[in-house]
């Protein structure tokens, strides 16, 4: 398989395998689901970046109703679950469980008809948010009218993937796979769940369980198993070697089944919910962060030997630095959920340097990872620039780290400074030189990712295929015999 | 090892099993735990009108009018809170602002009385706002904090009212004579209402001076000074240890100690106006009184 080589390397004269032609995977499907989500990741990024700028007081849209501050930060974070996450992992798994399974997945058109459907989906989020008809549930902002049509996209997707699961040519499921199945019917039943529930059922301190359950539940059991699923499908397959122990990776499925589902509450601490759910809350959080140690040691086990990778090929430099971070977030939710920790981190901006930390600086460089990886193979074509691919790590990689500790530092001022009985306003005042800094780190990660956006369409863009395997000489330039 | 790693059983252990094991534990049981506490409905926290939406429609009678023609009654304070809430979510204010007060980090000496869990039982809480992130001040405790017309210009443009802020304007709350339309006075009234049940909420704050709750009650001026003049506030008799604390001053403030005995005992304080001020307080910080000050429990 031709790796992504960045710099010289002893195995570059080598001549790479090739891959005969895959006829279980529509690649057309997956590339399009890459391309929707490198899209919406634009989307969300500048939504982040303009929003970050009303901290500043330098809002461009000042008094422009459908551009509100408030209503663009709810766009923001649903591109990112709903436009930029759930599109890759599709994508990913659209790829990955025909491989796994030897079966091709349930109906070609059917997969086609859910990437049309989840894209309307997505931009109806826009719309309707941004026309005023957020809901009010965390991570589930899009309007109510718009629900339903995930619940249909999800029973689709179902439909779509299980029979090849079930139809598997091996019995025994890689790990990947139970992720793949548990985790698509997490994340119909727990979106079920945070549609329904708290808006229309249960109000005020139950539905904040409700609602507390299903933010987590989004992240641990969408989110999580997706990306452990697909992050053990393509390290070893990139590395060329088995996962470093088997038991270890079923420990950590079953503990995540778990653990996980139980810390929901841990978002609602020292609230009126009682308080033996809250102690469990603490309790399963500190296990999971455990069971998350299992998934890193495998990771890491498996590396061992191949450390080389991480210089030479970047689907597993972004690997290595999502894992990296993983452990430093793991850690720091086993600590923040303390009830000690919560006192003065709740409500300030450690909680979105986490949750940034989580969302883009594990999954997302994860995500980029394996398209990174898969680009070339779909497009069939080398990169258009790989020094750009090396500019778009770095800038990420310092721009997340950088926003990280910017957000998190400056919640623990507003933490102690509210605590100390402060007027509001100093907690405001002393915020805005954090929050200019991220805005400076959203700006690296904006131009990151730009880089990378623009390699994705220059190198589809190529007039003829290039990869080795698959090259096609166009007829005037073929040599005469 | 082979059984747990089979579909059905994957699918059905942790997919569902699992799953609802946790949705049991932490969502319906704490339901169950809550269950006697009933859900009140918009139309039954309606029936006391806030004064303070009376006050709307004496402070804005042309735009009170014209978007609640029946005037401030029942029915038009349930549909203004509705509208109120409804726009506080499509806003995003529930994500810069909270409303929970918790039992730490001083928050019940900041807004009020800590938050309970029957406040949250009414519709207007259906999907719950509790918060997860202050970028401003906690709102469950607002009620009349601030009056009408503080709310209307900060809607309108916060900086204008408090110059750091970083809240975005609202001006599509306000017609084009910049005053509140029907989001504009329906917001004010849900956020007017917030707290507005607690029963130990202190309507008057003296040490806000940003609001003019007197008015908003109705006392004017001249009522309090009749009032001060009618029911003086007695003092209790001056303690006898005032005397020993004196002489316990170190030599190094003895310009202190020579005011503090003048007043010291005048022979007998009827009302505050009798007790003079003492303008040396600060030089004897062994008297200085530290009660205000409190550690993070």
């Amino acid at each position: 398989m031709a790796e992504v080589v960045t710099k010289a390397h002893p195995h570059a004269q080598e001549a790479p395998a090739v891959t005969p032609p895959d006829e279980l995977v529509d690649e057309r499907l997956v590339k399009a689901h890459f391309t929707a989500s490198a899209f919406f990741f634009v989307i969300a990024i500048l939504g982040g970046l303009t929003f970050s700028m009303q901290f500043l007081r330098h809002y461009p849209f000042v008094g422009v109703e459908w551009l509100a501050p408030g209503r663009v930060r709810m766009v923001h974070t649903n591109m990112v679950a709903y436009g930029f996450i759930a599109n890759a992992f599709v994508g990913g798994v659209t790829y990955a469980i025909p491989r796994l399974t030897g079966q091709k997945l349930l109906n070609k058109t059917l997969g086609w008809v859910i990437f049309w459907l989840w894209q309307v989906t997505v931009v109806l989020t826009i719309f309707g948010i941004l026309a005023g008809q957020a809901q009010g549930v965390e991570w589930s902002e899009n309007p109510r009218w718009v629900d339903p049509i995930v619940a249909v996209a999800w029973l689709m997707m179902a439909i779509q993937i299980y029979p090849a699961i079930i139809r598997a040519k091996e019995k025994a499921m890689y790990v990947s796979l139970w992720y793949f199945t548990a985790g698509l019917l997490w994340f119909g039943l727990v979106h079920l769940m945070g549609s329904i529930v708290p808006q229309y059922f249960i109000p005020g301190v139950g539905g904040a369980a409700v609602a507390g359950l299903f933010i987590h539940d989004l992240v641990g059991l969408f989110v999580t198993p997706f990306g452990w699923g697909l992050m053990y499908y393509f390290v070893p397959l990139i590395l060329k070697k088995p996962v470093y122990s088997h038991t270890l990776s079923l420990i950590g499925f079953w503990g995540l089944a778990f653990f996980y589902p139980l810390n929901g509450i841990h978002h609602f601490m020292f609230s009126p919910i009682p308080m033996y759910v809250q102690y469990g809350a603490v309790i399963s959080t500190v296990a999971v962060e455990i069971v998350v140690t299992s998934v890193v040691v495998n990771f890491f086990l498996t590396l061992r030997g191949s450390g080389h990778y991480v210089l030479y090929n970047l689907p597993i430099r972004w690997f290595f630095l999502g894992m990296i971070y993983y452990f430093t977030t793991c850690l720091q939710c086993a600590y923040q959920v303390t009830l000690s920790a919560q006192k003065i981190i709740h409500f300030t901006d450690w909680v979105v340097g986490h949750s940034h930390l989580v969302m883009f600086g594990v999954f997302g460089l994860w995500i980029k990872g394996f398209i990174t990886h898969l680009w070339p193979r779909l497009t069939k074509r080398q990169w258009y620039s790989v020094r750009w691919l090396d500019w778009h790590f770095w800038l990420v990689a310092f721009g997340m780290f950088i926003m990280f500790m910017d957000l998190t530092i400056g919640g623990l001022i507003q933490g102690f400074v509210w605590a100390a009985l402060s007027p509001w306003e100093d907690s405001i005042v002393w915020s805005i030189p954090f929050w200019g800094v991220r805005t400076f780190s959203g700006l690296m990660i904006f131009t990151g990712t730009m880089m990378w956006v623009l390699n994705l369409w220059l190198t589809a863009k190529k007039p003829y295929a290039d990869l080795p395997g698959f090259e096609e000489v166009p007829p005037e330039k073929a040599v005469k015999a | 090892m082979h059984r747990i790693e089979k579909f059905s059983f994957v699918f059905f252990g942790a997919g569902f099993g699992l799953l609802f094991f946790s949705v049991f534990m932490q969502a319906v049981l704490p339901v169950l735990v809550l269950r006697h506490i009933p859900m009140a409905h918009v139309e039954d926290i309606a029936k006391n009108v806030d004064p303070a939406f009376l006050d709307e429609a004496r402070r804005w009678p042309e735009q009170f009018k014209k978007y609640f023609p029946d005037g401030p009654t029942s029915k038009s304070y349930a549909e203004a809170l509705r509208v109120g809430r409804d726009a506080y979510v499509a806003e995003a204010c529930w994500h810069c602002h909270s409303q929970f007060v918790r039992p730490i980090s001083n928050e019940d000496m900041r807004w009020g009385k800590i938050s309970y869990a029957s406040e949250y039982q009414d519709e207007l809480q259906l999907p719950p706002l509790l918060g997860t992130r202050r970028v401003g001040p906690d709102l469950s405790r607002e009620s009349w904090v601030h009056s009408n017309d503080w709310h209307a210009a900060h809607f309108f443009r916060p900086v204008n009212v408090v110059p750091v802020s970083v809240m975005p304007e609202f001006p599509w709350f306000f017609d084009d004579n910049k005053l509140p339309n029907k989001k504009g006075l329906s917001i004010i009234a849900y956020v007017q209402w917030l707290g507005s049940w607690v029963p130990e909420q202190e309507r008057v704050k003296e040490a806000n001076p940003q609001g003019d709750p007197l008015d908003l009650l109705g006392i004017t001026p001249e009522m309090m000074d009749k009032a001060a003049k009618e029911h003086p506030i007695k003092i209790a008799e001056p303690a006898k240890a005032d005397a020993a604390p004196a002489a316990a001053v170190p030599a190094a403030v003895p310009a202190a100690a020579a005011p503090e005995a003048a007043p010291a005992a005048p022979a007998k304080a009827e009302t505050l106006d009798d007790i003079p001020i003492k303008k040396d307080r600060w030089a004897t910080e062994d008297k200085l009184d530290k009660s205000w000050v409190v550690g993070i429990e």
